[in-house]
């Protein structure tokens, strides 16, 4: 998938991705690959962007941990992301279902 | 070259190409180190030699330019709330702009009680004024003995008494500035650093030197009636840049955590 389609249903993704657990960026990166086998393989950097415009927006947020000996930023949702995250969901449901619809009437 | 050089000579590289605030920046360049090194240590467990494995997660990650361009891209804020926080910053300072005519307005009433009335407010040598003009004057200040002390009574008032109302004017914008703020903490700012403190030292400093040289040159080459009014607005212009000069320093230097 070209990653100009990719990135109108990123926030969704990632919200989704963190909402399941906290994780930091290169989890949230092999998360989102390895869960659509690969489908969803953008370039890893432009993904950290995206989760710190979520932040900023107040969706998920963020602290400092330290794991093998290493500084790591774990991402986590936060309740007005959860709520994001229900309206994406439904959002994206209409619109799966409703183009599925019309798929089929034309198969 | 190893993985550390790789790395190293990566975030060199996205750190000249960031383009946001410098503790956003700090942020980004630590979290791709970690990234880096985890994706390098992942890749080389599949056999691949360092040098091979960094320059892959290195490759992958997308280039500086391309990563930093997006960072640029994706914290742009929206124009209409760097329009609305702009307004409360310059609401912000015409209130301390408009309250410090007030203080000044004051001071020049001491100047006025302690140095009399023509320090003030009075004309320079050679004014005269029309019949039409003295009668005006008269007419507004029927206790004065003749025309250039009625002139005098009134540009005693705009200076004084003006000026503090303008003052009170002021407490009102600030008191707005206030509920705007308040009610605008959003916890993002939008505005560059530091943005309030530059505009503030700048100006004040402009005025206070504008309104010190020419009253000091007035004193000095001429003579003192009518200085009072100009000295007593430099002296208040010198003091809210000394204190935007002092916010200015102690915002520099010490940048907002993110």
């Amino acid at each position: 998938m070209s990653g100009e389609t990719l990135k109108g249903h990123l926030d969704l993704l990632l919200l989704a991705i963190v909402g399941e657990r906290p994780a930091h960026g290169y989890a949230i990166i092999e998360a989102l690959r390895d869960r659509s086998d690969g489908a969803f393989d953008l370039p890893e950097g432009t993904v950290y962007p995206a989760l710190h415009r979520l932040e900023v927006a107040g969706s998920i947020q963020s602290h400092w941990a330290a794991a093998a000996g290493r500084k790591r930023r774990i991402y986590e949702l936060t309740a007005a992301g959860r709520e994001a995250l229900q309206v994406k969901r439904r959002e994206w449901s209409d619109f799966a279902s409703g183009v599925g619809a019309i798929l089929r009437e034309m198969a | 070259m190893s993985e550390q050089d790789h790395i190293d000579s990566y975030l060199d590289d996205l750190a000249r190409a960031l383009k946001i605030d410098p503790a956003r920046a700090r942020r980004v360049l630590a979290e791709t180190d970690d990234h880096l090194r985890e994706a390098t240590h992942d890749i080389r467990a599949t056999g691949v030699d360092e040098d091979e494995a960094a320059r892959l997660a290195i490759e992958r990650f997308g280039t500086p330019q391309v990563v930093a361009s997006r960072f640029s891209t994706e914290l742009r804020p929206p124009l209409v709330a760097v329009g609305r926080e702009l307004v409360i910053a310059l609401a912000g300072m015409a209130a301390v702009g408009l309250i410090a005519i007030g203080i000044s307005g004051a001071l020049a009433g001491a100047f006025g009680h302690f140095f009399g009335w023509t320090f003030v407010a009075g004309d320079k040598s050679g004014v005269t004024y029309t019949a039409q003009r003295c009668a005006e004057y008269l007419k507004i200040s029927p206790n004065a003995t003749n025309c250039t002390q009625a002139a005098l009574f009134d540009h005693y008032w705009e200076i004084v008494g003006q000026r503090i109302a303008v003052g009170v004017l002021g407490l009102m914008v600030l008191g707005g500035y206030a509920i705007a703020r308040r009610s605008s903490k959003s916890g993002q700012a939008r505005l560059p650093h530091g943005f309030s403190p530059i505009v503030g030292t700048a100006l004040f400093g402009l005025a206070a030197l504008a309104l010190l040289g020419v009253s000091s040159l007035n004193i000095v080459f001429s003579n003192t009636s009518g200085a009072g009014g100009l000295l007593s607005g430099g002296i208040v212009s010198l003091a809210v840049f000394a204190v935007y000069g002092t916010r200015l320093a102690r915002e520099l230097t010490s940048p907002a955590a993110v």
